[in-house]
């Protein structure tokens, strides 16, 4: 049998087809969903598939087949050449065409691919244990998710471009119940790594049940401005919902708040934001991106400045810049988009703990609900927290029902501190405890 | 493609101990067209093929998938699974073919139509959008087709076979005056062929979303309140599907996150009220030959005259809940587990005249047309966004209403609706839900709700 590269070399020959490209990722998933001791679902996913891209006379054609065999290659290269006849002409589209280094990093943990869905059961059965050691009051498990996973993504072109990188990944989910008197809260916890060994099921049992306990009583605090604390979790999903702000492709379209404003302070002194898909160890670290671009560290703002936008190689030539390395594909079937790789602030000195002890009356919110509605054009954004209050350098008791709203600048101008307990989530996003002032918070 | 001895040996050794085995072979082959501002930015296809293997042991269930179509791969997917459940049985299954045939019948299959005369299609549309009124500056228009291929093998010795197609257009229109930007949008989607667009013309969907974008800049800001409000069958069933039908599906009703829960043969609407779920419909985007797991599409009456009669079930929650499976165990793809799903799911028609439903409220609210929104699953709360209202006044609507909000409870509405048209009007959609999307139409005729909140601008 012909590999998939000669396969499609062959027929990019054929069409007399100067820039093409071939995606392939070949990837094998294994979940465990474990309730009640026992194992509620067993999912097995093994999926390979390529995405082809055709850049004939400026146009785009693109196709995708979850067959790697010869009828079907060839058939799916002949259909993104039909469609490149027909889409409109644009001068920026582009393939990679200089073999630049990739960024030597390692995402390959060997236990992974090992381990037995016996291990993986164990880890679940360790979450739950840590979960219900740590509080009484800890009565249900909705689900314990232990998930594994392990593949390959590779990458050639027409400009002799041939690479390929091996992944790892281990994931443990939980979402569990406390309970007291009437009352039931939830609380959720992810935790994900390359690597085996950086997890712990302890910790990830024991961060669920704190949240579900510290929720416990939860009350509706008065309207009002006031500083806020946010927890590593909540910041991050107020930067995963940044983001888009400041995608090139966004940029590019006008749909940013931050379009044409590069040299131009949007943040507070403190405030350096970085993405790094060459961070080690780091959940969405690679040698490369999937267009094949060697990965990078990138100040998108630094100290307050904003320096630059992300790219992936379609926004870059728009920009007459280079590629971030940051063009990802959501799966076979889509085109490289604008996606974080290990975005965070750059974490301070201070610890979370003198933050809070430091602040007479301030709300600190745990998580925040609808992150996803912040309007990335005019930036506007009104959304539901939980949390607690904090009185006297104290955390007390908890807080629901309440929302925060604003702009995201002023939120940005606005952190006066960050600490240094950085922590980063799936999605490729890191967070850390800060501290921003003067928020509308909507209570009763 | 495997031998039926092949597919034998393996829904066997999956099996081993357990209840019933399946293996889910789907096949699909997609194009999309984008046009934006004049340009076609991307046209897009490909096939997607792949085999799920399905093993079930009452509340347990394991499940594989893979792209790689070969019987080795399945073989050893087979035997880890079975190792679970312990002895393998000897054996052979003999498999029927049932025979279930699709209600819908496309007449030209989009595989067979070429890219120019789809891409005709989204032009025709983006003109007739433009020439509908200068105020509409922007035009974004999306063509889709999928052909899918399903075959279903199981250890009960059944074979099921089903081929489903999917033709769509989706026109979003941005007006502006100078000072205001509204948008509007529609969708054409239903189960049949390329001969959709003779039916249904592209340029008719595209002067309605067209029409929205203008109405709602010319509205004036919704006044907040409670009022009567007449539905109209032009709506479609969102209300219905969302704020009701969720909590008839079985799986939602055994967790306990359905109001719906032990309400079987009582009375849970107004008796003008019938619901029924239809994945028999010749034509509607939620027809279907058979579910996905291989139980013949079927006509599902939930509530009659105002009285809970059944829910939705797949096979799992049937077996639990001791009745037959209704054919709305769905999947989005080989790739996800089949749960109970809606198809077609609507109110049917009563006898009240839709113009006389408008004449008799003196003060309220005409709703033509209901966008996105919230709902609570559980409770059945909602709030929903109404990009096409008017303002009744004495039996006619008058001003057009902007940003008006419907705000209620899904079960209560059903209880005080008090006149039903005898009209029908369909909205399709991908309904989401444990992050599976499947196609759905939703229908109601036009219907009166004597009291509801509508959200807007407070006076």
């Amino acid at each position: 049998m012909k590999n998939w590269k000669d396969i499609a070399l062959l027929y990019f020959k054929k069409r007399g087809i100067k820039d093409g490209e071939i995606y392939v990722r070949d990837a094998k998933n294994v979940r465990v969903e474990y309730r009640n001791g026992e194992i509620e679902t067993l999912k097995e996913e093994n999926e390979r598939g390529a995405g082809i891209r055709i850049i004939n006379d400026k146009k785009l054609g693109f196709s995708y087949t979850s067959s790697l065999l010869e009828a079907d290659l060839s058939k799916a290269i002949e259909s993104a050449f039909v469609f490149s006849k027909f889409t409109t002409e644009n001068p920026h589209y582009t393939l990679m065409k200089e073999d630049l280094p990739p960024t030597p990093v390692n995402i390959f943990d060997p236990q992974i691919p090992e381990l037995g869905i016996d291990e993986m059961i164990s880890y679940a059965r360790r979450i739950e244990e840590a979960a219900r050691k740590y509080d009484e009051r800890i009565k249900d498990f909705r689900t314990i998710t232990v998930e594994k996973g392990y593949g390959d993504i590779s990458i050639l072109n027409t400009y002799g471009i041939s690479r390929e990188y091996s992944f790892t990944f281990i994931y443990f989910l939980v979402e569990l119940i406390s309970e007291e008197g009437n009352e039931r809260e939830m609380g959720f916890e992810i935790a994900a790594s390359p690597f085996l060994t950086h997890l712990s099921p302890e910790d990830v049992g024991i961060q669920a049940a704190y949240k579900a306990i510290s929720k416990l009583g939860g009350k509706i605090y008065n309207t009002g401005k006031f500083p806020v604390v946010f927890n590593p979790e909540a910041e991050a999903e107020l930067l995963s919902a940044l983001f888009p702000a400041f995608s090139g492709e966004n940029v590019m379209k006008g749909k940013s708040i931050y379009r044409d404003m590069i040299g131009e302070k949007i943040a507070s002194e403190i405030v350096t934001l970085v993405n790094d898909g060459t961070l080690a160890n780091g959940l969405s670290t690679s040698p490369f991106d999937d267009e094949g671009m060697p990965t990078k560290r990138v100040e998108i703002i630094s100290k307050g400045v904003l320096g630059s936008y992300l790219h992936n190689l379609y926004s870059a030539a728009f920009f007459s810049t280079e590629s971030t390395g940051s063009g990802f594909r959501a799966n076979i079937k889509n085109l490289p988009g604008i996606r974080p790789s290990n975005l965070h602030i750059l974490p301070g000195n201070i610890g979370p703990k003198d933050i809070i002890s430091n602040l007479s009356l301030a709300i600190y919110v745990t998580s925040v609900i609808g992150a996803h509605t912040i309007d990335p054009v005019s930036g506007d954004f009104s959304v539901g927290i939980t949390g607690n209050l904090i009185e006297k350098g104290e955390i007390t008791y908890p807080v629901k029902g309440m929302t925060i709203a604003g702009n995201i600048r002023d939120l940005l101008k606005g952190v006066k501190l960050v600490a240094n307990d950085l922590k980063f989530f799936p999605q490729g996003v890191g967070g850390s405890t800060v501290l921003v002032e003067g928020l509308s918070i909507g209570g009763k | 493609m495997l031998t039926k001895e092949e597919i034998s040996k393996i829904l066997i050794t999956a099996r081993g101990g357990a209840d019933f085995s399946e293996l889910y072979f789907e096949e699909s082959t997609s194009t999309s067209i984008k046009f934006e501002s004049g340009r076609i930015e991307e046209i897009r296809g490909g096939i997607d093929k792949g085999v799920s293997l399905r093993v079930v042991k009452g509340d347990k269930e394991y499940f594989s998938y893979t792209t790689s179509l070969d019987f080795d791969t399945l073989y050893n997917m087979a035997v880890l699974i079975g190792k679970i459940f312990g002895r393998a049985e000897e054996g052979k299954i003999e498999f029927r073919d049932m025979g279930y045939k699709n209600p819908s019948v496309p007449e030209i299959l989009p595989g067979e139509v070429s890219v120019p005369e789809k891409i005709e299609i989204v032009k025709r549309a983006d003109k007739a959008a433009r020439e509908y009124d200068p105020a509409i500056v922007q035009v974004m228009v999306f063509y889709g087709d999928t052909q899918k291929a399903i075959d279903i093998y199981n250890s009960y010795g059944e074979y099921t076979h089903d081929d489903r197609i999917y033709t769509s257009l989706i026109v979003q229109t941005v007006a502006t005056d100078g000072k205001d930007v509204q948008t509007g949008y529609e969708v054409l989607s239903e189960t049949i062929g390329f001969e959709l667009f003779k039916k249904i013309p592209s340029e008719e969907v595209a002067k309605k979303a067209a029409h929205l974008a203008i109405t709602q800049l010319r509205a004036e800001p919704a006044p907040a309140g409670t009022y009567t409000v007449v539905l109209s069958s032009s709506a479609g069933g969102t209300m219905i599907h969302e704020a009701c039908g969720h909590g008839l599906e079985a799986d939602l009703i055994e967790k306990g996150g359905s109001v719906y829960k032990g309400k079987i043969g009582k009375k849970v609407a107004n008796e003008l009220i019938t619901v029924v779920d239809d994945g028999t419909l010749p034509g509607k985007r939620g027809t279907t030959g058979i579910d996905d797991e291989g139980i013949p599409s079927q006509r599902v009456v939930l509530i009659e005259n105002g009285i809970l009669k059944g829910y939705l079930h797949s096979r799992k929650t049937a077996k639990k809940f001791g009745v037959a499976p209704t054919g709305n165990g769905r999947r989005e793809s080989f790739r996800h587990l089949p749960i109970p799903r809606m198809r077609n799911t609507m109110v049917l028609p009563g006898n009240h005249d839709p113009d006389e439903i408008v004449k008799s409220v003196e003060k309220g609210v005409l709703i033509k047309k209901m966008g996105g929104g919230q709902v609570d699953i559980a409770s059945g709360d909602f709030v929903f966004n109404c990009p096409e209202a008017y303002l009744i006044e004495n039996g006619r609507p008058t001003k057009a209403l902007r940003g008006a909000t419907l705000i209620g409870n899904g079960p209560k509405v059903l209880e005080s609706i008090d006149m039903v048209g005898s009209d029908l009007g369909f909205s399709v959609g991908t309904c989401g839900k444990d992050g599976q999307g499947v196609p759905v139409s939703d229908a109601q005729p036009t219907v009166r709700i004597p009291q509801i909140v509508v959200g807007g601008i407070v006076k």
